[in-house]
């Protein structure tokens, strides 16, 4: 339910548009029915509902529409309103939507992301190197290698590159994963704000038809359902020319199984379940969402670093002199 | 050449037809992480978020967004610097075994030919002409 004499979308779209928002982003819906109902809280001067009034004595009271006084004028008999000021005064629209403007313009779910071209390339490398280039030394001519100088050197020259590729192997094999996760780790965030913000505005909406404190239950959204959607959002998107079908599939193929991934990790992290978008004023409940935007942001960054520390890990176990030992050498052009 | 130098050129061809096979397919495979390479800004930026976000939380997971990117980047370099380092070894191998095919099958061609010579200027080397070896 939009706000009353609103409409899903606020009248200033300048805030969506300042976090990258667009009709086309799937976070779009979700954040404009926020923001109409932020817009309509903060502006209590266009309508005759909750605002916060300011009594004579100073205190500050949330009402649910105009409150009305005698004209303390001589002569004039028309009631006049008390000053007010919106129930969320002192907040901008904009901090509701700084998650979300976050996430807004990534490129990683769909199948023509360089995320997924580069995992493609990723595990081409890495199944080059396991399974090739071993069945290529195992394919070297015994003979020669064992009764001639010449094919002694060959093979030799062979177990270098081998050398190369078991050295990678792991970085490689951990490589591919990492940079779907990454893409999970924005898909969730995404889905996450979008669904707490789905929660907010319900929480809007029954504080306004009830007038009374609200506690809904924002849960982040079940992993469990993240998987099948990534894939089926991906295999929507359109595939660029150059990656083809094949890159559409172990694109979201990896996608899925870092997904699973992550599931199986925050099981076994027994987090606690997030706190629920509560209170029983407009203010506290907008910022109940302000806690949880910053929670999932929060939770989101520890996952990126520990991204980042394990590419740094798995480099740092990589035998650099085989390495450098082979990027020095110089063959062919 | 060392003791009991033995080499069958079918071999030999078989092997470095599997070479090339591995070689071409190390090349595509480089073509790709050409493709996927990160080196340029703008394909940087397709995988973050706009930089003109507020503070707090959403600020904190944007730089760590960009800290991981630009090292996903730098180490995909590395892997593409070390793919294409392994390819080119891959090509001079490939070259190689080709020479080497070639010599060899040169040199069985001449030694063939030397002792093909050495069996006609023998009056008996043809076997089953008029003058026999009876």
């Amino acid at each position: 339910m939009a706000p009353p004499d609103r409409g899903d979308v606020p009248r200033d779209t300048s805030p969506l548009a300042a976090a990258n928002l667009t009709e086309s982003s799937v976070l779009w819906e979700s954040a404009a029915r926020m923001s109409s109902w932020i817009e309509f809280l903060l502006h209590p001067e266009e309508h005759e509902y909750d605002r916060t009034v300011i009594y004579p004595d100073g205190e500050k009271r949330e009402e649910p529409g105009p409150v009305t006084k005698a004209n303390p004028r001589p002569g004039h008999v028309d009631p006049v309103d008390l000053p007010y000021e919106s129930v969320l005064a002192g907040h901008h629209p904009s901090q509701f939507l700084h998650g979300m403007a976050a996430v807004a313009t990534q490129r990683v779910q769909q199948a023509d992301s360089i995320l997924g071209i580069g995992a493609d390339a990723l595990y081409s490398a890495y199944w080059l190197g396991e399974r090739q280039m071993a069945s290529l030394v195992d394919a070297f001519p015994p003979d020669w290698q064992n009764s001639s100088t010449t094919g002694a050197n060959a093979y030799s020259f062979l177990l270098v590159l081998q050398d190369v590729a078991r050295e990678m192997h792991e970085l490689l094999n951990e490589f591919c994963g990492i940079a779907a996760r990454y893409a999970v780790i924005v898909k969730r965030v995404r889905d996450n704000l979008i669904h707490a913000a789905e929660e907010l505005v319900q929480g809007f909406e029954d504080k306004f038809a009830n007038k009374g404190g609200v506690s809904v239950n924002v849960v982040s959204v079940a992993l469990t359902g993240i998987a099948a959607a990534a894939v089926t959002y991906l295999t929507a998107g359109v595939a660029a020319p150059a990656a083809g079908a094949a890159v559409t599939s172990i694109w979201s193929t990896m996608f899925t199984d870092a997904a699973k991934k992550l599931l199986t990790e925050s099981k076994s992290d027994q987090k606690s379940a997030p706190e629920k978008i509560h209170g029983y004023w407009w203010r506290d409940i907008a910022n109940s969402f302000l806690t949880r935007q910053a929670e999932i942001m929060s939770e989101a960054k520890e996952e990126v670093d520990a991204l980042n520390d394990k590419i740094l890990d798995l480099y740092g176990q990589v035998d650099k002199t085989i390495i450098n030992s082979l990027l020095a050498s110089s063959y062919g052009s | 050449m060392s003791d009991g130098f033995v080499v069958n050129l079918k071999d030999v061809a078989d092997f470095t037809g599997r070479a090339v096979n591995v070689r071409d397919n190390y090349h595509e495979a480089g073509q790709l992480l050409e493709q996927a390479d990160l080196s340029d800004q703008a394909k940087k930026d397709q995988l973050l978020s706009e930089p003109n976000i507020g503070s707090g939380g959403a600020r904190e997971f944007h730089d760590a967004c960009v800290t991981f990117i630009d090292t996903y980047a730098s180490h995909l370099t590395t892997v593409r610097q070390v793919h294409l380092a392994a390819a080119q070894r891959l090509d001079y191998m490939v070259q190689a075994l080709a020479e080497t095919y070639q010599a060899y099958a040169d040199f069985d061609a001449r030694s063939a030919e030397r002792f093909t010579d050495i069996l006609r200027s023998l009056p008996t080397g043809q076997q089953g002409d008029d003058h026999g070896t009876a």
